[in-house]
């Protein structure tokens, strides 16, 4: 990956004021100085507890909300100063899918309709060819023509989805923001949904944001995975180096939550001690020192209280923003409280027996 | 792994037929005698509802006169008849008002937020706290009652409330994910009201003017009752009982017919929203 890249995302903030006048209302950080690349056809997951952030982060990059700090740039161009006809080709360009697919539709209009939209407002098509290109769109994501004269409510949710990823494909943008577009969805739903985003992936090489809490889904679609807390960064790394290696105590702990099953029967997993409201969010230290069990393992240094940890180049590839990231020992260390009755020896993570065996 | 994708698609289920509920179909009965009376009533009747005929006067009902004469010899029903179209009017227009500002104001206020939400919407509750009965008093004692102030006064002790309830409901459909689909495809602002916010609107004004229809003919009696309203001798629901007044105690088979036609608009114009809400219930929609 070499290049100028297609969305470039630097120091970015948000702050959000609680309602009112004056000046006494508190202000509440969700982005905290963020910043990463994504190139041309790459697929960058973004992970993180809810309250983390990484929604705020989506609505900023598709201009749904004003970034308070900081920069986005699509191919080099700064989002603030476009107006009018730019606009519009931005718009083309990076569209968003949604997570909550009921409230995604208007249900008074059909899908039809629904899928028009694209093409009248930016005078793509109409007539004939718009009919083809809706057909088109619909056969696209395994859905038929036939289906276009339903309602929303008609659909069950992954049929929804779809035609969610219908109306951000017909524009044929360059880039996805997919904000949790498969948390809202049954088990067995997600798979066939994430199996089409792969696929259309490929056929229209796509890059994309896919934001999601669940690492799984993350680790078969994304080349590279960004996780997030209470607004930060923490670590950012190809995916194979982040979740085999984590480096960051965070990431950690997040690839120890996901239950893995044991040849002899049960299951193990790791569990964060507190709850993300347990972090203050302080301007200085680290966020996650509250919860960190690598810091209580360290005998709670003051340096984590004191000083934002920056993120620093990780062994194996990417970024991590820990003090104590190079300490021997940490990598092999426990996270957290082991689950009741699981085996008391987690050791390095067993990501075979946690994550889907798909080379994506 | 594949990226193979099926999906089974289901036929819709076809609607199923059922009887017209008892309450449609009451609804409907009254709601379309009342339309009659207004269409074509004056005209089957074929009376002058303004003919004075004293040595008629407090006759009962009679082939000539269907039911009976009032104080001054005028024939009832011809006299209910025309004053059926003013009370249609004056209750068409007063809605038409209410809606006309209330929708503008509710979208500007819910969809626009900010400074000039906090602003329209401190008016409007200031407006909410002058009682309806205040306001009409105001405007006839401005402007002397009439058919025309009546209108003006119902639409003004209307618009207040009927602003609120449109602000709420653009307050709700702008924060769902279909308005942020809309933006994110590049969607102006006036097509975005267009589109998705006057579609979840209809059935909530369809319903809100029906409820309010019967409110009107209501309050257009009321205000005739007071003396504020259409003055006699011109016909109407209201002022029919004005005149009635007078007489309630050695007449009151007067009070009552002049009574009567306005149970009837109004339980017949509550009926039909009562329809008309089940019916536009989004759930329902196939």
């Amino acid at each position: 990956m070499s290049g100028i890249p297609l969305l470039s995302v630097r120091g970015l903030g948000k702050e959000f004021r609680e309602r009112g006048f004056g000046s006494g209302r508190s202000v509440v950080r969700a982005v905290d100085d963020v910043s990463f690349d994504i190139h041309q056809g790459e697929t960058l997951g973004l992970v993180g507890e809810s309250g983390s952030g990484k929604t705020t982060i989506g609505r900023m990059i598709v201009r749904l909300e004003e970034p308070t700090s900081g920069r986005i740039e699509l191919r080099g161009e700064d989002l603030r100063d476009l107006s009018g006809r730019r606009l519009m080709e931005f718009r083309r360009d990076v569209q968003m899918i949604f997570q909550n697919t009921q409230n995604a539709f208007n249900p008074r209009r059909s899908i039809r309709s629904v899928l028009s939209d694209p093409y009248e407002i930016h005078r793509l098509a109409a007539g004939r060819e718009l009919e083809e290109r809706i057909g088109e769109l619909m056969r696209r994501v395994g859905l038929t023509p036939e289906m276009l004269d339903r309602y929303p409510q008609q659909f069950s949710g992954g049929q929804r989805q779809r035609i969610g990823i219908a109306r951000a494909l017909a524009l044929q943008p360059s880039l996805v923001i997919a904000d949790e577009p498969v948390s809202g969805l049954d088990v067995s739903v997600q798979a066939q949904v994430l199996n089409l985003f792969a696929g259309l992936r490929r056929e229209l090489g796509l890059a994309m944001l896919f934001i999601s809490h669940d690492l799984r889904a993350v680790y078969f679609l994304c080349e590279r995975i960004a996780v997030m807390y209470l607004g930060r960064l923490v670590e950012i790394g190809p995916r194979r180096r982040l979740l085999e290696n984590p480096v960051h105590p965070y990431t950690r702990a997040l690839v120890g939550s996901i239950p893995a099953f044991q040849p002899g029967g049960g299951f193990t997993r790791t569990v964060i001690q507190g709850e993300i409201s347990d972090s203050e969010p302080t301007a200085t230290g680290c966020h996650f020192a509250p919860r960190c069990a690598l810091w209580r393992e360290l005998g709670r240094p003051e340096r984590c209280r004191e000083a934002r940890p920056p993120l620093s180049p990780a062994p194996g590839g990417g970024m991590a923003a820990c003090h104590f990231a190079d300490v021997p020992g940490s990598q092999a260390a426990e996270f957290g409280d082991a689950a009741p009755g699981a085996h008391s020896a987690v050791g390095p993570v067993n990501l075979a027996a946690r994550l889907p065996g798909g080379s994506g | 792994m594949t990226a193979k994708t099926m999906v089974v698609t289901t036929a819709p289920k076809a609607a199923v037929r059922r009887r017209m509920p008892l309450r449609t179909a009451i609804g409907s009965g009254l709601g379309l005698l009342v339309v009659l009376t207004v269409a074509i009533g004056p005209w089957v009747i074929g009376k002058d509802p303004y003919a004075i005929d004293i040595a008629n006067r407090f006759a009962g009902p009679s082939a000539e006169h269907w039911l009976g004469t009032d104080e001054l010899g005028r024939d009832v029903a011809s006299r209910i008849a025309s004053g059926a179209r003013a009370t249609a009017l004056i209750a068409l227009g007063a809605v038409g008002i209410a809606t006309a500002v209330a929708i503008p104001l509710g979208l500007l206020t819910g969809f626009l937020g900010g400074w000039v939400d906090l602003v329209v919407t401190r008016v409007v509750d200031l407006f909410l706290a002058i009682p309806s009965l205040l306001v009409a008093i105001g405007v006839v004692g401005v402007f002397g009652a009439s058919v025309t102030t009546t209108v003006l006064a119902l639409g003004l002790s209307y618009w207040p409330f009927y602003t609120r309830l449109i602000r709420s409901a653009v307050v709700g459909i702008r924060s769902r994910a279909y308005i942020d689909a809309a933006r994110v495809l590049g969607a102006s602002r006036w097509r975005v009201i267009r589109t998705e916010i006057l579609t979840g609107l209809a059935p909530l004004v369809l319903l809100q003017t029906t409820v309010l229809l019967g409110f009107a003919v209501l309050d257009e009696a009321a205000l005739g009752f007071l003396g504020l309203g259409v003055q006699p001798p011109q016909a109407s629901w209201g002022s029919r009982l004005a005149e009635s007044r007078e007489f309630i105690l050695a007449q009151p088979e007067l009070a009552l017919v002049a009574g009567v036609p306005i149970v009837v608009a109004v339980f017949a114009v509550n009926l039909l929203s009562d329809a008309l809400r089940d019916r536009l219930d989004a759930r329902r929609i196939s």
